[in-house]
């Protein structure tokens, strides 16, 4: 009988409220549409990795000796060993982007750039807050608004929190309808926001297509060694779409792949989802410091515009918003960027622009999670 | 985290970060200018 209840009577206060959470995820998966491909498999895998005794998990049987969990195993494999999940999912979302609109015009590049700031603004923050380095820099990278870069800086660090950090990242890029809206509107007027610009797309060559992502990799590659294996499989990925000659694979990637990795990813990410790790104030205070990042990221790509407009022509000038859509999240800040020109005036169309400064964002972004991995360890 | 705190070393992490604010935003916005020159070579040589 005693083993019968062994599990019942062995249930703590924190994995009850850790099983909470997990449905709290996926009731906001499921009823907020909240990302669900990746909050739900969270949610589901918070449940599972805190049960009592729990068989997904490595555990000493009595008589047996050590079992292996599969997700204690697929943790092991899909991501501490070479962080493979991640890196996967990079091809799939490489073949889903289309570059075009920032070939067609390549000045919304330096808004990917400028929208990085927030990031190192977070560093500085999580440091003098009393995190460790490598944890502050993980942390920061949240701003990122990348949820593989995120997992892959926290993991290549080793950090504690890694957890809270892939669930700040997820929620955040989930909530950025909600988000930048606020931040934009911190640092805008409506006048700022109805300013119109011009669309006149130059044509883009199959041959520059098919060229700038091995370029964009090269370049990254040696400005920034640690992000070659995020910006090569973006790129890879890319590359496949683009050739012309690899329909069938680039599809796959697109479909297939990116949503058989971001089943996987969700379940696997919830190993490090239980109680003892998780329930801390450093994870209340890690969900902070990426709304942080997130806000100083969308602020500081608004600031780089405006700085950049005092050197304009009246006809060049850049509406400020669409600096805000240099964050990585493709294509929710685009949009959120058109909505708000469209609410300012009616007339204001910029989701094209807002659309390249995005993709930007997400070459920038993995450029940054590079540059972290280089510049933080010197400091260790 | 916060029961081992030490100001000192906060400090001195929040100076070193600052470093790397620089250093980074300077990496990042080099390896954007050159794929922003590397492509606008590309649109002039590859015209359609």
């Amino acid at each position: 009988m005693d083993v019968l209840i062994s599990g019942i009577a062995s249930i703590t206060l924190p994995q009850v409220i850790m099983m909470l959470l997990g449905g709290l995820l996926i009731y906001l998966a499921i009823k907020k549409d909240m990302e669900p491909s990746l909050l739900l498999p969270m949610g589901f895998g918070a449940i599972l990795v805190n049960l009592p005794l729990s068989g997904v998990l490595n555990q000493v049987m009595p008589g047996i000796g050590e079992t292996t969990g599969i997700i204690a195993w697929m943790y092991e494999i899909g991501i501490e060993a070479a962080e493979a999940l991640p890196l996967f999912l990079f091809i799939g979302i490489g073949a889903m982007i289309d570059f075009g609109p920032l070939l067609s015009n390549p000045r919304m590049l330096l808004f990917g750039a400028a929208a990085q700031f927030g990031i190192f603004l977070t560093f500085s923050l999580a440091s003098l807050l009393g995190f460790e380095l490598k944890d502050a820099a993980s942390i920061a990278i949240i701003g990122a608004a990348d949820g593989p870069t995120s997992i892959l800086v926290s993991n290549i660090f080793k950090s504690n929190y890694i957890s809270a950090i892939a669930v700040a990242a997820y929620s955040y890029m989930a909530l950025v309808p909600i988000i930048q809206p606020l931040a934009i509107k911190l640092v805008t007027t409506r006048k700022e926001r109805a300013m119109e610009m011009e669309y006149n797309p130059k044509s883009v060559s199959r041959t520059t297509k098919i060229l700038f992502p091995i370029i964009v990799t090269i370049v990254a590659g040696l400005a920034a060694p640690g992000s070659i294996s995020l910006v090569g499989f973006l790129m890879f990925g890319n590359l496949i779409r683009e050739c012309g000659k690899l329909d069938s694979l680039s599809k796959t990637a697109q479909n297939v792949l990116a949503n058989l990795v971001t089943l996987f990813l969700g379940i696997t990410i919830a190993f490090r989802m239980q109680a003892a790790e998780f329930l801390t104030f450093e994870t209340l205070l890690i969900m902070f410091l990426g709304l942080f990042a997130f806000v100083f990221d969308s602020i500081s790509g608004v600031m780089f515009a405006k700085i950049l407009n005092l050197f304009l022509k009246k006809k060049n000038k850049i509406n400020p918003m669409v600096g805000a859509a240099g964050i990585s999240a493709f294509p929710m800040s685009a949009r959120v960027v058109q909505k708000m020109g469209l609410e300012a005036n009616d007339q204001n169309h910029l989701l094209m622009h807002a659309a390249g400064a995005n993709v930007a964002g997400q070459i920038a972004s993995v450029v940054a999670g590079g540059v972290i991995l280089r510049l933080v360890p010197l400091l260790f | 985290m916060f029961a081992d705190y030490s100001w000192e070393i906060a400090y001195a992490n929040f100076l070193s970060s600052l470093k790397v604010m620089g250093l980074g935003m300077l990496s990042i916005f080099l390896a954007i200018v050159i794929i922003y020159g590397a492509v606008s070579l590309l649109a002039v040589i590859f015209k359609e």
